[in-house]
């Protein structure tokens, strides 16, 4: 191995709910040890957008400075990376083709020229590739493969997948952590991204081969199809759990503030995202009073669910609708997985099987060692996702990464994404 | 090009491009329309006329185009402008009896001349205009359906809720007659276009072949990288395709690319693709591209999507499961009148809450941001105690 044997690194959400900071320390196996966390509520950010600048930054400096309490560690001397929600973030299909003579075996080369005439150029300095990955190679006769090393053809075909954003809106968002730590950031990671590699494990690669995994925020929600240690599909909505608080305050006219927390509440309510008919016979009703000042309120527990069914129930409609676009429904092997505090609330696997057919269960990161309550939260699987793939890139940068061949066409390929 | 035959002229060597198409504005927004369309583009290929039933604008109008006066004579005249053409475009608003009986008459000789027929409408405001006006408009739509090859319909309630907030009655009319213009020279330009098109007549002729349907148009414009996903998008959230409840379901379209001349076979091939996978399988749809010298790297879209009308057999028990649902509804009604105000009316003032000021979150034609059960139409039992 190489210089790098337990790094320090720090991920950074800025998320429509909450703004976190972990600082951790990543082992040579890429296991995880939390050493400080911060957390504390972003208030002005709405669907991953920064609002109010001046006032976020105040609390990115709170947030680091719990962290770097915790674990005696300053930000600044970590590699930091920070999650990009992707409001503003598109995806971009192109292909790169390369001609084999007399039928070559293909090698880890022919990849890289594959994947580099594939990569999308932007058209002017405004627009930036983020990071690309590779959903699938064709060969002759439309044969589709995963791992081409070692087969032979005359032609290779590199389907990328770039994940392209403006300049201004990075720069923008990523202005009030530079402006606390007063130094560049590592890098800034896809939140889709990052799902796949929380879930990456030293032994056995990624924990949940074939899955599709939906992480489920306040503003945002995102998306990600695993095929071994590649992505076939990735994706974000902006749309999340503000919006189920929003419909109930725009139902029952109440402070967004009391139905957030008719939402975090939902469990001990006995309320339930599948809706449950009820004709009024329960006789619980839900109190809006929350101690906000907005006036007592008893509302019908079947109205608030049917209305929180049916913001998901269109959420998880419009994921199988990009699902089938992709044709991507054909490479799961898996199950869903679903994390983000979206996750949390009761009947939000049940309302998922029944969308999507498909087995479902709640996830946190893999390989992460912390307190239970964090490292076992699925609403923090992308900041450890994040950490992971730092750590990955960064080997990757310093040729570190285990020798395997899929390791080696990720080296080479990373080295290209760095010209 | 079929519309844009060209034969040797009078005047020695010079080619004169037969008017083969015809495009008639009738009534205020119907010449309006045209006018704004004979502004934006050339539309070599068709003879524009302006058929007016505004005595005021008239004036003003008999400057820039051809007139046609309504008065006792002007159907032989009209019939005589028939003459030669392979498609005729009738554009017209529904506001006024006038209106809707011109449109009845043109399209009927139309019809008996044998030419196709092209029909877009403008449906009046269902929020502010007179009931009867917007009853009329419907049954003048169900009328021009047995005598034209399709009519498009530009439901201007659908464009209400995409108006801002602090619109002006002047400002909703004016801009509901620019999405007519836009619709109607969408539609022809690459029927008329010099360039590379594989755009025909034939091709619109197999989706205006069956009668008893209505047509909706779509548009979408996109340049930059991803002009073809933003063009997308735009098609998607295009107000004139949002679906009235009940409404049939969609059973053939005509989708037109229209692209730039710097766009490579490999490119248009891409393209294709792309809007191909952004359209349901079921639906039978026909893709043709065009090249417009107009567009630099842009991309615009047009979809002209056909429904047809539900048979009279099919129709009683939708109506009496509708019946039963108003009969419920009013039932609720009587309960509790907060609640029904919110059943009842499809067009209320849809709400935003805290993304009011927000960049709207759009997916196939709807904004996210409104509450789900809003935009569904699901009635909820709101009261609270």
């Amino acid at each position: 191995m190489g210089s790098v044997q337990e790094s320090k690194f720090t991920g950074m959400e800025i998320g429509t709910s909450t703004i976190k900071v972990a600082i951790c320390s990543v082992d040579v196996h890429y296991r995880i040890r939390l050493l400080g966390w911060g957390e504390v509520p972003s208030i002005k950010v709405v669907k991953g957008d920064v609002k109010d600048q001046p006032f976020v930054s105040e609390q990115i400096a709170r947030a680091i400075e719990k962290a770097e309490s915790q674990a005696g560690v300053r930000v600044v001397d970590t590699n930091v990376y920070l999650l990009l929600p992707g409001g503003y973030v598109h995806l971009v299909n192109t292909s790169g083709c390369v001609e084999l003579e007399n039928e070559q075996v293909i090698t880890p080369d022919h990849l890289v020229l594959a994947n580099r005439e594939g990569r999308y150029q932007t058209k002017d300095s405004t627009s930036m590739v983020i990071q690309t990955f590779t959903k699938e190679y064709r060969l002759d006769e439309d044969r589709v493969v995963r791992t081409p090393v070692g087969l032979r053809s005359s032609i290779l075909e590199a389907h990328v997948v770039s994940i392209v954003a403006k300049q201004a809106r990075i720069d923008s968002f990523a202005h009030p952590v530079i402006e606390n730590l007063n130094r560049s950031l590592n890098d800034v990671i896809y939140t889709p991204l990052s799902l796949s590699y929380a879930l990456w494990q030293e032994e056995g690669g990624i924990a949940y081969d074939g899955c599709l995994i939906i992480d489920i925020g306040a503003g945002v929600t995102s998306y990600a199809l695993i095929i071994g240690k590649d992505l076939y599909t990735v994706g974000h909505i902006t749309v999340g759990c503000d919006h189920a608080a929003n419909d109930l305050s725009v139902a029952f006219a109440l402070p967004i503030a009391s139905t957030r927390k008719i939402l975090r509440d939902f469990q001990r309510l006995n309320c339930s995202v599948v809706a449950r008919s009820d004709e009024r016979s329960r006789s619980r009703f839900i109190s809006a009073d929350q101690g906000l000042g907005g006036g007592s309120k008893m509302l019908p527990a079947s109205s608030v669910e049917q209305i929180v069914h049916l913001r998901f129930q269109e959420l998880f409609g419009i994921i199988n609708k990009r699902m089938n676009d992709e044709e991507a429904w054909s490479q799961m092997t898996g199950g869903i997985l679903l994390c983000g505090g979206g996750a949390r609330l009761p009947g939000m696997c049940e309302l998922a099987e029944l969308m999507f057919r498909h087995p479902v269960e709640v996830v946190c990161a893999v390989d992460v060692e912390g307190p239970r309550d964090i490292v076992g939260n699925p609403a923090n699987v992308s900041v450890f996702g994040a950490i992971r793939q730092g750590r990955m890139e960064q080997d990757i940068d310093e040729q570190n990464y285990p020798g395997d061949a899929c390791g080696q066409i990720k080296k080479f390929f990373k080295s290209l994404l760095r010209w | 090009m079929e519309t844009l035959r060209e034969q040797e002229g009078s005047h020695g060597d010079e080619r004169v491009p037969v008017e083969s198409g015809l495009l008639v504005g009738i009534g205020e927004a119907g010449c309006r329309a045209v006018l704004e369309i004979g502004r934006e583009c050339e539309l070599g290929g068709f003879r524009k006329m302006l058929a007016d039933t505004f005595r005021g604008l008239g004036k003003r109008m008999v400057q820039r185009g051809d007139r046609l006066i309504l008065d006792q004579d002007w159907q032989g005249e009209f019939q005589a402008l028939l003459i030669d053409r392979e498609l005729v475009v009738l554009v017209s608003g529904l506001g006024s009896e006038q209106e809707s009986s011109a449109l009845r008459t043109m399209s009927k000789l139309v019809l008996e001349k044998g030419v196709s027929c092209l029909i877009f409408v403008l449906t009046p405001f269902s929020e502010f205009e007179d009931e009867r006006v917007v009853h009329q408009a419907s049954s003048t739509i169900d009328q021009l359906k047995e005598q034209a090859n399709a009519v498009v319909v530009i439901p201007s309630s659908l464009l209400f809720s995409s108006f801002p907030e602090n619109v002006t009655v002047m400002e909703a009319y004016v801009q509901a007659t620019s999405w007519l213009a836009e619709a109607v020279s969408s539609l022809l330009r690459p029927l008329v276009s010099e360039n590379v098109s594989n755009v025909s007549l034939d091709r619109l002729d197999w989706l205006l072949k069956q009668k008893h349907s209505t047509c909706s148009i779509g548009l979408g414009w996109g340049d930059g990288p991803d002009a073809t996903d933003v063009a997308l998008d735009e098609l998607m959230s295009c107000p004139l395709l949002r679906r009235m409840p009940g409404a049939s379901p969609i059973d053939a379209g005509l989708v037109i690319l229209s692209v730039s001349t710097e766009t490579t076979l490999r490119q248009a091939q891409q393209i294709l693709k792309q809007v191909k996978g952004a359209f349901d399988d079921p639906m039978v749809i026909s893709f043709s591209i065009c090249q417009d010298e107009t567009l630099a790297e842009g991309i615009r879209i047009t979809a002209l999507l056909r429904t047809p009308d539900v048979p009279e057999q099919d129709k009683k028990p939708a109506q009496e499961a509708s019946e039963a649902m108003v009969a419920k509804t009013a039932k609720k009604r009587s309960k509790k009148d907060k609640n029904a105000q919110q059943m009842d009316l499809p067009f209320a003032k849809l709400s935003l809450g805290i993304f009011s000021s927000k960049e709207p979150t759009r997916y196939g034609g709807e904004n996210l941001d409104i509450p789900t059960y809003q935009r569904f139409n699901t009635p909820i039992d709101l009261e609270t105690k």
